[in-house]
């Protein structure tokens, strides 16, 4: 496609927005089940018992699909490569991740050329890894507390909870960032179609988009 | 009416276990399979459809042998662990001392269970409901004795106002601690004091249950600490979103975009 | 009971042996723990520990059927040591009394055995007599021919030492026993089946006797001997003659050597003479008159030398003796031991019919095991019965109490309480037989059967209390019973005269109140006899009839009325005789000496001293003695199968006239363990009601061996394992409780081993079981016909 990059693979693509959906099921039905405040929303989806079910067959589908979607051929070489990058936060990343405030309220500073992900993404799925697992983790815990020891579920309540706060605060971030933020939202048609423009891929990742264009050359 | 108490008398109780039948006679509830665990004991948790059980203790030291009873059911205690963790606000307190759950109001989710220091209350999981001993709330509103006091034979269950059964209590400690060093009595000093206070004759371990019983640590972080973190973290993720898209528009960037878009486009065209 | 239940509040001691009265009497505990917490202490001797020992003082676990070692070695020191209440054994009992020069305890056996019989003689038993053929007392308790000496003497042989070697209860122990329960007056013993059921249950309750009145407890509130009975209305069955010597109120049944009335007044004295009268003149109504006997010759006889004891029954029925067997709320075939005999008997009836609640084992025997159902011919009819609260009548609870209900739920479709069934089959019965002149038809045909159309249990109760024929009215008070000419009163069972009073029902009272606090409840329903409410009462008092205990005071005389009076009802001879009479003196008026027996000598009242004629009312004596048929004072006996030798005479091993039925005995060698069996809180007797209670099996769900950590680890088995249990006779696999609870003894320096199982399982019911049955022995003790349920030999291994 002209003036795009490929940027990421349908396996990856049906792997984000499986997980997008899992996340707002998780986080709508959760948020019901634990505030009783907001008890109302499970109505939307036919009462508590239900919204109970559907946040297990959605925490189900969510990890069931890290395991398959990592493993698969080129989307799984592709995510367990960004899942690998996300955590080798170099200086680089650091320049650019400082200036993200700035970036997030519409302001520009220049920063170092920046690979694949940049520094602010990384962040992002670093604490969105992190967060996501600890939940999982925690959230069977809670599944099958009657076969768990005590403490263990009792304190698989504060991660549990405590991680699906913050990661909902991050994906308030991330969804502002994806679409709604006037710059960085171009990255948006990469989850669609897989591409993103060639000048956004030239301005927010240099490295990455050097490396492309030489490969791209080599074939 | 005033606060209510029961006093468990274990230094008088024979374990024959005529409470837990009672319990289940009055509250209706069936009886489950069971076997034999240990000592005469079948039953070694409360469960959705037994609310009260005894547990027997065998203790062989020096050529003596002491076979020691306790009857495990909801403390209705002050501070209720259950109640605080409980997300539906389905369980409460009433005049009297009791807590109790609103069946209307639970969800279900356990949160009950694994936060009483004793996992009293359980799920029934076909009616996703949490049961527990309702201290025959029903009965003694109505000026009866609860079901497993009006039927212990031995005389190890009392009940009465709060403070008379204190008293007996106390009474019965200074008693029993001439020939029990060890006796004490368990449920004043814990959870804000309990609804039913026991005399034992040596330490609460001993009788499998825990001397310091306290609402969990964790409970206090997850509902004091983490939940209003965490709600000031998407409360600030929330305005800081509102405050981006703000600043954005006010720098023109959503028009500049829009230009370099239609711009591009043109090149586009141009071609 | 002596005493009652909320009695035991005034005791200062409990010797509680034999008896798990916290599992099998749960509300003795109640008054127990009013009693501890006023100080009383408790000792528990028992071959485990069990929730009643949890609540002792003092615990000694003790080899099974040897209670009478360690209770002889007590009653040993108490004469050593002169703890006895000497008042009180002067006055009340016939310590001074001297026994005939003839008696003598020699090698294991008294005097009088008839090897070929297995029975005594009792003439050597006797006392010695004077002129007028009373007996002679002695001056003082050092008279070698005094009951005292003669206990002194026979007692001497157990010591502390050799009670540890037989018992395996450690000699300081037992000392500490005997001091406690001397120490802390009034005293009370409990027992129940774990006393009773041995080759020698009858001689370990004499031990009982003998201590109670050596201490002088026997009379007293707080006192006394208390038979913790088995079953809610157990009490009633055996007033209303559940032994086949008997007939109500415990009159000795007449035997075929007794062919007139006159035959059985002369044998059993005039005390028996005019209830019997009372009794066939409740029975057969206007048809008993003085001309014919009052229908005595109406009754059947017992042949004594062919009287089986229950369990015999089946061993007859297997031989042809039987046709039909009438069976009402019994579940034999669980509970009889060595059972297999009784499904094999049962399948030699002609028909059997079974009234019960639940379908019983019983009730369904052909699907035991190792039966060829196909050749049984039994026909099987099943009646369906209605449940206690389904049905209005009394209940005799342990205290004699006579208690009253009405029915409280109307029984379910076709069940009849078991009072109309007996009315259907009686009427009709009586219907088929109508015009017969066939003289065995004649008790049928004349009986009195006036309970109404539709039977009413009042009546019966009424009956029960008789009437009088000067007022043609219902007998008002037992005093009217007794002081009515003989053939004027009638009496269904003679101890029940006064409880309906005309115009009213005296069980059916319900005042608790307790103006005295000593339990007395003299206006809750009513106790046997005369609603006396501690028997032998007159025994609380000194020589001038005042109270010994002012804390406790029961009765007492009255010098300026001239009455005994009291708190409750004076159990004396005459009220208006004082203490310096000799009616004023006894305090055990139902024995013929009107004294409590240390020595159970044969001796009959009132017999004339000079030559008359056979047939004139001279010759009939007043009243003669209860004997213990094992001998005059109780003696150690090993258990028919026990693991060691018998220790005081080996050569007269068991109990020498103990009923033998099981054919088959096992050798220590290869059965070495002792097993001992029980029921549990949980499960009542032979399980038929509560192994149909899901309640009731979740909290008890299966059988069970208990067994020492010591032989768990001998064979291999933990806690929760399976465990094969087997003897000579059958085997059971059930689950192991390995346990501190029962320990291994020492036995004459071996180790023993005890297990321990409940037996209250059968193959029906929601809960079935394997029962214990198949293992236990069936010996009966002589007196009493009580089967040895509490030991047989055993083997185990890890299943």
């Amino acid at each position: 496609m002209k003036g795009k990059l490929f940027r990421f693979t349908a396996g990856t693509r049906i792997f984000h927005w499986i997980h997008a959906v899992c996340f707002i099921l998780l986080g709508l039905t959760g948020a019901a089940l634990v505030y009783s405040w907001l008890q109302p929303i499970a109505n939307i989806f036919g009462g508590i018992q239900i919204s109970r079910d559907i946040h297990r067959w959605a925490a189900a589908i969510f990890t069931i699909s890290i395991f398959v979607f990592f493993l698969l051929g080129a989307s799984g070489r592709e995510l367990r490569s960004w899942a690998k990058s996300s955590f080798k936060f170099t200086k680089d990343d650091f320049a650019h991740a400082k200036n993200f405030p700035i970036e997030f309220f519409g302001g520009h500073k220049p920063f170092p050329p920046q690979g694949k992900f940049n520094g602010g993404e990384k962040l992002n799925s670093m604490l969105m890894i992190t967060g996501l697992l600890c939940i999982a983790i925690s959230g069977y815990i809670m599944w099958f507390a009657s076969s768990m020891p005590q403490w263990l579920v009792q304190w698989a309540y504060v991660a549990h909870s405590g991680f699906a706060l913050l990661i909902m605060a991050v994906f308030l971030a991330h969804f502002y960032l994806g679409v709604l933020h006037p710059d960085s939202n171009q990255a948006l048609g990469g989850m669609f179609n897989g591409y993103v423009p060639e000048k956004f891929a030239y301005e927010h990742y240099e490295k990455w988009y050097n490396q492309v264009k030489v490969e791209n050359k080599n074939t | 009416m005033t606060e209510k108490m029961v006093f468990v008398d274990t230094s008088l109780c024979t374990g024959c276990r005529a409470c837990s039948v009672a319990c289940k006679a009055w509250n209706d509830l069936e009886a489950e399979k069971t076997q034999l665990i240990t000592s005469y004991q079948s039953q070694a948790a409360t469960t959705p459809h037994t609310w009260t059980y005894i547990s027997m203790h065998e203790k062989y030291e020096n050529g003596k042998m002491q076979w020691l009873m306790f009857k495990h059911q909801c403390y209705h205690c002050a501070d209720a662990a259950c109640m605080k963790a409980c997300p539906s606000k389905a369980i409460y307190k009433t005049e009297s001392g009791y807590t109790l759950i609103d069946h209307d109001k639970c969800i279900g989710c356990g949160y009950c269970t694994a936060n009483c220091p004793w996992s009293v209350p359980k799920v029934d999981e076909t009616v996703n409901k949490s049961f527990k001993c309702t201290g025959c709330i029903d009965r003694i509103e109505n000026g009866l004795k609860p079901a497993c006091v009006s039927t212990c034979q031995p005389g190890a269950l009392h009940f009465g106002d709060r403070d008379e059964m204190e008293q007996l209590a106390q009474n019965r400690l200074y008693e029993v601690k001439k020939e029990y060093p060890k006796a004490q009595l368990y449920g004043d000093a814990i959870m804000g004091g309990t609804t039913y206070l026991y005399l034992l004759l040596d330490r609460p371990e001993i009788y499998g249950v825990p001397s310091n019983a306290s609402i969990p640590l964790s409970l206090t972080l997850w509902k004091d600490l983490v939940h209003p973190l965490g709600g000031i973290a998407i409360g600030g993720a929330a305005i800081a979103v509102v405050g981006g898209v703000f600043a954005n528009f006010a720098l023109g960037n959503y028009r500049n975009r829009g230009k370099e878009v239609a711009e591009s486009q043109d090149k586009k065209g141009g071609q | 009971m002596t005493n009652s239940w909320q009695d035991m509040m005034n005791s200062q001691c409990f010797l509680i042996a034999g008896s798990n009265c916290a599992e099998n009497h749960p509300i003795a505990m109640k008054w127990v723990n009013r009693a501890k917490a006023k100080g009383a202490r408790i000792i528990v001797v028992d071959p485990r520990f069990t929730r009643t020992a949890a609540k002792a003082d003092i615990f000694a676990q003790i080899r099974p059927g040897t209670d009478i070692a360690y209770l002889g070695a007590m009653i040993n020191y108490y004469i050593e040591q002169k703890l006895y209440d000497e008042p009180y054994v002067l006055n009340f009992t016939n310590a001074l009394l001297k026994i005939s020069k003839d008696f003598k305890f020699e090698d294991g056996l008294f005097s009088g055995f008839d090897a070929s019989k297995k029975k005594y003689d009792y003439a050597t038993w006797a006392y010695q007599l004077d002129e007028e053929k009373k007996p002679i007392k002695a001056d003082s308790l050092d008279d070698p021919d005094c009951v005292f000496q003669k206990l002194k003497a026979h007692y001497s042989r157990y010591s502390f030492e050799v009670a540890e070697k037989i018992t395996g209860i450690p000699q300081a122990k037992i000392k500490d026993i005997a001091d406690t329960f001397a120490a802390a007056k009034p005293g009370n013993i409990f027992y129940a089946l774990g006393m009773t059921q041995h080759t020698t249950g009858v001689q370990g309750i004499r031990c009982y006797a003998i201590i109670q009145l050596l201490l002088g407890n026997v009379g007293k509130a707080g006192g006394g001997i208390q038979a913790l009975r088995g079953e809610p209305n157990v009490q009633g069955s055996t007033d209303m003659a559940n032994l086949n010597a008997n007939l109500p109120g415990y009159l000795p049944y007449p035997t075929n050597a007794q062919v007139t009335l006159h035959d059985f007044a002369v044998k059993n004295g005039a005390v028996q003479y005019k209830p019997m009268v009372a009794l066939l003149k409740a029975w057969f109504g206007k048809n008993a008159t003085a001309e014919n006997d009052y229908g005595y010759g109406w009754l059947p006889k017992n042949d004594p030398n062919n009287m089986p004891v229950q369990s015999q029954f089946f061993n007859w029925m297997e031989k042809g003796q039987f046709k039909l067997l009438f069976n009402f709320g019994s579940n034999s075939t669980v509970s009889i031991p060595d059972r297999k005999m009784v499904a094999r008997g049962l399948s030699k009836l002609e028909m059997l019919v079974v009234a019960d609640i639940f379908n019983t084992e019983t009730a369904q025997f052909w699907r035991e095991e190792g039966l060829n159902t196909k050749a049984i011919q039994t026909e099987v009819i099943f009646l369906p019965a209605a449940f206690v609260y389904e049905k209005a009548g009394t209940m005799t609870n342990s205290s004699r109490l006579i208690q009253w209900k009405e029915v409280a739920l109307k029984p379910l479709n076709d069940c009849l309480p078991d009072l109309d069934i007996i009315d259907r089959i009686f009427k009709k019965m009586r219907e088929l037989y109508t015009g017969s002149t066939d003289p065995k038809d004649a008790p049928i045909l004349n009986a009195n059967w006036d309970y109404g159309h539709h039977a009413s249990p009042l009546k019966v109760l009424q009956e029960l209390n008789g009437y009088n024929d000067n007022t043609g009215q219902l007998t008002a008070s037992l005093a009217e019973y007794l002081n009515a000419p003989i053939g004027t009163v009638s009496t269904g069972c003679w101890i029940y005269a006064g409880v309906t009073p005309p115009g009213k029902n005296l069980a059916d009272r319900r005042d608790n109140a307790d103006p005295t606090g000593l339990g007395l409840n003299k206006e809750y329903a009513f106790a046997w006899p005369g609603n006396i409410r501690v028997l032998y009462n007159r025994a609380s008092c000194d020589a001038n009839g005042q109270p010994v205990d002012p804390q406790r005071k029961l009765i007492w005389w009255d010098p300026v009325a001239g009455v005994w009076t009291g708190n409750d009802g004076p159990d004396v001879v005459d009220k208006t005789k004082g203490p310096e009479t000799p009616e004023g003196k006894q305090a055990f008026r139902m024995n013929p000496e009107g004294l409590g027996r240390l020595f159970t000598a044969s001796y009959t009242s009132g017999v004339s001293a000079s030559p008359v004629p056979a047939d004139s009312i001279a010759a009939v004596p007043t009243r003669g003695a209860g004997m213990t048929v094992d001998g005059p004072m109780p003696e150690f006996y090993e258990p028919i199968e026990s693991p060691t030798a018998n220790l005081l005479h080996p050569q007269v091993q068991n109990n020498p006239c103990a009923k033998i039925v099981s054919t088959e005995f096992g050798d220590p060698k290869d059965y070495p363990y002792v097993l001992t069996t029980y029921g549990v809180c949980e499960h009542f007797c032979a399980g038929a009601i509560t192994r149909n209670i899901p309640w009731l099996n979740e909290i008890m769900p299966e059988p069970f061996a208990e067994m020492s950590k010591n032989l768990g680890d001998k064979l291999g088995i933990k806690e929760g394992d399976k465990v094969e249990i087997s003897s000579i006779r059958g085997k059971l696999t059930v689950r192991a409780l390995v346990t501190d609870r029962i320990q291994t003894l020492k036995i004459n320096g071996v180790d023993t081993e005890t297990i321990g199982m409940p037996w209250s399982w059968g193959f029906a019911s929601l809960n079935p079981g394997p029962s214990t049955n198949n293992v236990t022995m069936n010996a009966c003790d002589p007196g009493a016909g009580t089967p040895e349920y509490k030991c047989c030999l055993v083997n185990a291994r890890r299943a």
